[in-house]
């Protein structure tokens, strides 16, 4: 019908105009490249942080016999030739001598001459268990340095205690080996696993807030045209079905234009990631991103569109019914705990991309929306299990906003008490 | 329910027998009226009686359980019909933040209006409500939440109309409205009325109806109490009141007649003079008879036309006009 399809267009054109228009938008869409570039930033700023707080002298109170401390010592030290400000070795005869030793060590922490001391005896390693005392007990990187670098000194000493010489054994001991993943699938090698991994949770999170903060902005719309009374003058010119469809695809449409802006951005910043990290002093390392076929580009495209749809209608149900901002907080919980369902379950799905969970996740409505992308950027998945996933997602975006516009050709001339279940059920059922 | 087809009767609206129902009461109950084209026709009743159900189901809004409606010769559920009628409803308002000529924009734009020449329109209108043009003024670039409400209502009253629609419907048109807005409207009203346009508001203040209305209709509990043009309401009641101005002061034989239940229901009576409201079956010929065969000077004896307000009341009862809250 030409009418109602230029009726739509002008719901539409208001609901998206109005919106990218506003101030809000313009912030929004700023702030996500801002937050972007913090989290390329965020990690080498830690480090830096880390290595800060890992400077300082650490003094090792040695009372094992075969003076593991030494080991420790140079270790911590980055070798014979090393900084010999990083560590300083303290032999201690026993117990008694142990106490004095500590003593004096705490003492030297609190001025500020150490930032710890690490108490090495007999029993101790035995027992697997060693005592560390510093300021800097929270830095994760400084205490995982010492665990290896004390593990290595402790494994030298048991080597030689079998008969290897020593320098044999502190080269058995210091043997490492690091994995480097790379995802196979049959359209052939690509990106390492890692960064698939960063890859996929990033689709996930992306599509997460896309859809639930626009899926909350067509609820406040709904919730809007009936606390400003427009409604009833609207619903006198267009169909409540038309209307509610012209609201999805307008906000919608402002979502989509959000994710583009930002996906410009995030590719643009590759390209210039590295020179601007240099200039803030930072080394960056080369990584390649997974490669997304085209394929694959239109299924998290489609996956987002309809989970959108779906959404933003259980949203415009929300919305629908009732008749203020604090009544819509907690009625929309339903949804939201439905969107976070779907996000709790990434780590999982992480864990076992093909198990069963996962797939259970990607053919439930509710969840397919992020699941899918998440699934399909991890590992391959069936065919099957993506047609089925997206026929039931699309199937219940239909079903969703059939419900929401009958619900809302009530619910929006209702004002005052929020329907009981079974009252909304009847309103659905309104001819 | 059935569909009609579309006829080309001389009136702007149908309603045949129409229904509506909700959980726990009936709103409207089998109503059936007819609207002669370019007339303005009351919709009366005390708040709750149903009113604004009726307008929801003639502008499709809400749809009937049962019984049929045409407007302007089609069946409600055209979607071209919606064009052609403008409404103003009771709860108003309009998107706050949006700035006027935005607004009415859009407003004009879903009633079907072509995108080109609509700022014209808009402008006319605007001059019109003294919101733009007026000293120097131009409101329409400012936010509609920037509006005084006197100056939102005047928006709101050119969205209904902006359109130049053949049927205007306006529930409770004059609530809220400040006296300068109210009259602005009933001009408006009249000059709708002559350009030939078919008006129907609702209202429960019936001075506002006598003296708009052509025709009206009268509906209490989602039922129709009585319906006919003003005149022939008026004069359907003619004869149940009666105003009586003795020369002297009544005898007891007289007092006692004006007593007789069979003739006389209430009786109001200040100095010399008496209204009486004639008893059902009663006549005020034999009344009249009566008085003069008992030996009453009478200088004044006069049928009198009663008031919309007063035969609201006789046929709604007090009680309901006070009032219950909700939607008419």
């Amino acid at each position: 019908m030409p009418l109602t399809t230029s009726k739509l267009d002008t719901v539409v054109a208001r609901e998206y105009l109005e919106r990218v228009k506003s101030r809000w938008f313009l912030i929004a869409t700023l702030l996500g490249p801002v937050f972007m570039g913090f989290m390329m930033v965020l990690p080498t700023l830690l480090e830096q942080r880390a290595r800060k707080a890992e400077s300082g002298t650490v003094r090792v109170l040695d009372a094992t016999p075969d003076s593991v401390g030494t080991l420790v010592v140079s270790g911590l030290r980055g070798g014979l030739m090393g900084d010999t400000s990083r560590a300083e070795l303290v032999r201690v005869a026993d117990a008694q001598a142990m106490a004095d030793v500590r003593n004096a060590a705490t003492g030297d922490v609190v001025s500020g001459r150490l930032v710890g001391y690490l108490e090495l005896d007999p029993a101790s390693i035995i027992r697997g268990v060693v005592h560390y005392s510093g300021r800097n007990t929270s830095a994760l990187l400084v205490i995982q340095q010492l665990e290896r670098t004390l593990g290595r000194a402790v494994l030298t000493r048991q080597l030689e205690a079998t008969g290897i010489d020593a320098d044999r054994s502190e080269a058995l001991a210091g043997q490492r080996i690091r994995i480097e993943s790379e995802r196979l699938s049959e359209r052939g090698r690509g990106g390492s696993g890692r960064i698939g991994v960063l890859f996929a949770l990033g689709i996930a999170v992306t599509l997460y807030l896309t859809i639930f903060m626009h899926g909350a902005n067509v609820m406040r719309g709904v919730l809007e045209e009936k606390q400003s009374r427009v409604a009833e003058v609207v619903l006198a010119s267009v169909p409540a079905d038309t209307l509610l469809m012209g609201k999805v695809i307008g906000i919608g449409g402002v979502g989509f234009t959000q994710l583009l802006i930002w996906l410009g951005v995030a590719t643009g910043m590759l390209y210039v990631r590295a020179p601007l990290m240099a200039r803030f002093g930072m080394q960056t390392t080369e990584f390649s991103l997974p490669e997304l076929s085209l394929g694959m580009g239109v299924i998290i495209l489609l996956s987002f569109v309809l989970g959108f749809l779906f959404y933003a209608a259980l949203f415009a149900s929300v919305g629908a019914i009732v008749s203020s901002e604090q009544d819509a907080q907690q009625a929309q919980l339903p949804v939201v705990l439905l969107l976070a369902v779907s996000l709790g379950s990434v780590q999982g799905i992480l864990t076992s991309p093909d198990g069963a969970m996962a797939r259970l996740l990607t053919i439930l409505p509710f969840s397919a929306p992020i699941v899918l992308p998440l699934r399909l950027s991890l590992a391959p998945v069936a065919d099957r299990d993506i047609w089925l996933s997206l026929g039931v997602l699309g199937v219940s975006s239909i079903v969703a906003t059939i419900g929401a516009a009958r619900l809302y050709r009530v619910g929006a001339l209702m004002y005052g008490k929020r329907p009981t279940l079974s009252e909304a059920w009847r309103w659905i059922h309104t001819p | 329910m059935s569909l009609r087809m579309p006829t080309t009767s001389g009136d702007a609206l149908i309603l045949e027998r129409i229904s509506k129902r909700y959980a726990t009461h009936v709103a409207v109950r089998e109503l059936s009226l007819r609207v002669p084209r370019g007339s303005v026709y009351g919709l009366l009743g005390p708040n709750g009686a149903g009113k604004t159900t009726t307008i929801r189901m003639i502008l499709n809004i809400l749809a009937p359980d049962e019984g049929s409606i045409e407007v302007l010769g089609c069946t409600h559920r055209d979607p071209l019909l919606n064009d052609r009628i403008g409404y103003l409803p009771e709860e108003r308002g309009l998107y706050r933040k949006m700035r006027v000529r935005d607004v009415l924009r859009f407003l004009g734009r879903i009633k079907g209006m072509p995108s080109r020449g609509l700022d014209a329109v808009i402008d006319r209108w605007l001059e019109r409500f003294q919101l733009r043009g007026h000293a120097g003024t131009d409101w329409s670039r400012a936010r509609v939440d920037e509006l005084s409400r006197g100056m939102q209502q005047k928006v709101q009253f050119i969205s209904a109309l902006l359109h130049d629609p053949e049927l205007v419907i306006l529930d409770e048109p004059f609530s809220g409205l400040d006296p300068l807005n109210a009259q602005a409207l009933k001009d408006t009203v009249q000059e709708l009325r002559q350009q030939g346009r078919t008006v129907i508001f609702s209202t429960h203040v019936m001075e506002n109806a006598e003296r708009m209305c052509d025709a009206v209709c009268i509906i209490a509990r989602g039922e129709k109490i009585l319906d006919g043009t003003v005149s022939d309401v008026r004069d359907a009641h003619l004869e149940r009141i009666v105003n009586i101005q003795f020369g002297a002061a009544p005898s007891t034989t007289v007092a006692a007649l004006l007593q007789d239940t069979r003739l006389v229901a209430r009786l109001n009576e200040a100095h010399r003079q008496v209204e009486i409201e004639m008893a059902p079956g009663g006549d005020p010929q034999e009344l009249l008879a009566q008085l003069v065969g008992a030996g009453a000077r009478i200088e004044r004896f006069e049928l009198v036309r009663p008031s919309l307000h007063r035969i609201f009341l006789e046929k709604v009862g007090a009680q309901v006009e006070i009032g219950l809250s909700g939607h008419g």
